[in-house]
């Protein structure tokens, strides 16, 4: 455009300066970019050692926040299964008959605190402990029974305080051996989890700001030492567009092929993992499965690197280009 | 094309780099600027390049105020003004052609057309034959060449130049200035700042004189 004005009323001999059209300046757009990226294609793999370091170091910082947060995904997974928090589990006297036991479960329905009665019996329990524990020979040759019969009872209330006030007056019923508050530690695990998200954000916000740091250092060094082409393109009417473009497309490429690098980091360990945790699972009568980041996750570790490497690229280049401004 | 009006330059630190300066240069002149190192010669040309801004008084270069110029605008500016330096600036990475074609790139011409002019331009200093070359390895007259070569290829309607003998023996000099009449000759507006006066004198061309940053003499 401003050619189009620097040749207006200019004298119609000799030095005519080149008209170019808006289509010729959209053209030497989408060229300019083609070219800075094969520019920097060529930088890199003229030093690929340092490139793949810088990489790796990236890759590492992105993928500890990520492996953090799925696995917390995953813990996050594995207890919302239980979220009946409120269930006391109350072990009979094993002295108790099968009618005694029966009424004894009949008279807890009746209760207005309780909204569910679960009876297990001494056999189905016994059958179950087999099932699951591995030492059905063992419990085999055992001459009776060792499993006292299990009522599991759901409270109306699930306030801590009247669970507690429930699981002593249950307990303090003649039927009832032992009642147990089962899964009040669910709720301390998931208070737990909840301080751990926060110190896994702290981290990540920290490990972020380490990838700015390095890629824009990196950065700072390559325009460094491009210093006098970008002082003399400056000078013949370079935008700072066209000065900054190769940089951000450095900045760029370190973000995403870090993320790259970082997602391949976390879905190897995922498989490495995956084995024992699968044994584990089994042991313990789950179906659970890890889970790893996912495409979303994926996508956002993505976008992720490709905004710091931007960003970073961005913040070195342009601290540069405003010390060039006329004062 | 070039017009100064009580221009005065004032660095960081109270330095007085210029002061009070007006003078105008009008299409198609050929205009050296002279005086002692230090009066104030690259000052006014980098007022001129938009790589300083006066601290009073107001530039006009080709009928355009300076001073309410953003930094999306100098570009623009920048590119009707080709510059040869002293030093000639010229990057060693690359070889003479892509030296010279990077004006080109840089205001978008495409590749056949940009290769064109770059031999154009060669041809016109007399190194057609140095195209593949690195400037590391050619000597100092032919490294300012190169240098005014690449001033000169996107055709602006004005050139600059900053002392662009300062290295070179009489001989060169001469060749130099010769090159430098014919861009004019050719409608190019040229202000070269010199302090060879015995140069500037055979040349037989106005002249403004600075003495500490005042203009003095416009002859």
């Amino acid at each position: 455009m401003s050619d189009l004005r620097a040749t207006r009323g200019q004298p119609k001999r000799g030095a005519q300066q080149h008209v170019l059209t808006k289509q010729d300046q959209r053209r030497h757009w989408f060229a300019h970019h083609g070219e800075v990226a094969k520019d920097c294609l060529r930088q890199w793999l003229s030093a690929p050692v340092s490139t793949l370091m810088t990489i790796l170091v990236l890759a590492v910082a992105l993928a500890l926040p990520s492996f953090l947060f799925t696995s917390l995904a995953n813990i996050t997974r594995l207890t919302s299964g239980w979220d009946d928090e409120n269930k006391i589990s109350l072990y009979l006297h094993t002295n108790l008959s099968e009618s005694q036991i029966e009424g004894f479960s009949q008279r807890l329905l009746l209760r207005p605190d309780l909204i569910a009665i679960d009876l297990i019996d001494a056999e189905q329990g016994l059958l179950e402990f087999k099932q699951y524990s591995g030492f059905s020979d063992l419990l085999g040759s055992l001459q009776q029974n060792p499993l006292p019969a299990v009522i599991a009872v759901l409270a109306r209330d699930t306030s801590e305080q009247s669970l507690e006030v429930l699981q002593q007056q249950l307990s303090a019923l003649p039927q009832v051996e032992q009642a147990v508050l089962d899964l009040q530690w669910i709720k301390r695990l998931n208070a737990m989890l909840l301080v751990l998200e926060r110190a896994i954000i702290a981290l990540s916000l920290l490990l972020a700001f380490a990838v700015l740091l390095i890629i824009g250092n990196t950065i700072r060094l390559n325009v460094e030492s491009r210093r006098d082409e970008i002082l003399v393109a400056k000078l013949m009417g370079a935008t700072n567009a066209w000065v900054r473009r190769p940089f951000l497309y450095t900045g760029i490429f370190y973000g995403v092929t870090a993320a790259i690098s970082a997602w391949l980091i976390i879905e190897m360990s995922l498989v490495v993992m995956q084995t024992p945790v699968l044994h584990l699972t089994l042991l313990y009568q789950s179906n659970f499965k890890l889970i790893g980041l996912g495409a979303f996750g994926g996508l956002l570790l993505l976008v992720v690197g490709l905004s710091l490497g931007l960003l970073a690229a961005l913040i070195s280049v342009n601290k540069f280009l405003n010390q060039l401004e006329p004062k | 094309m070039i017009k100064f009006e009580q221009v005065s330059k004032e660095y960081q630190g109270g330095y007085q780099a210029i002061q009070d300066v007006s003078f105008a240069i009008s299409p198609g002149e050929m205009v050296f600027l002279t005086g002692h190192s230090g009066a104030g010669k690259s000052t006014v040309l980098k007022l001129i390049m938009l790589m300083e801004r006066a601290s009073s008084g107001s530039i006009a270069v080709g009928d355009k105020k300076l001073s309410p110029m953003g930094s999306r605008d100098i570009p623009f500016h920048r590119r009707q003004i080709g510059v040869v330096f002293q030093n000639h600036q010229l990057l060693f990475d690359r070889s003479v052609f892509d030296n010279i074609a990077l004006p080109l790139r840089i205001c978008g011409y495409d590749a056949v057309d940009a290769a064109r002019r770059v031999r154009a331009a060669l041809d016109k200093v007399g190194l057609l034959n140095r195209e593949k070359l690195n400037p590391r390895v050619l000597s100092a007259g032919e490294q300012q060449r190169i240098g005014i070569a690449r001033a000169i290829v996107h055709k602006p309607k004005i050139l600059l130049a900053d002392e662009p003998t300062g290295n070179l023996d009489p001989q060169l000099s001469a060749e130099v200035m010769t090159l430098f009449q014919q861009f004019n000759r050719i409608g190019t507006t040229v202000l070269v700042a010199s302090h060879d006066l015995s140069l500037i004198r055979r040349m037989n061309c106005r002249t403004l004189t600075l003495n500490n940053g005042r203009l003095v003499d416009d002859v």
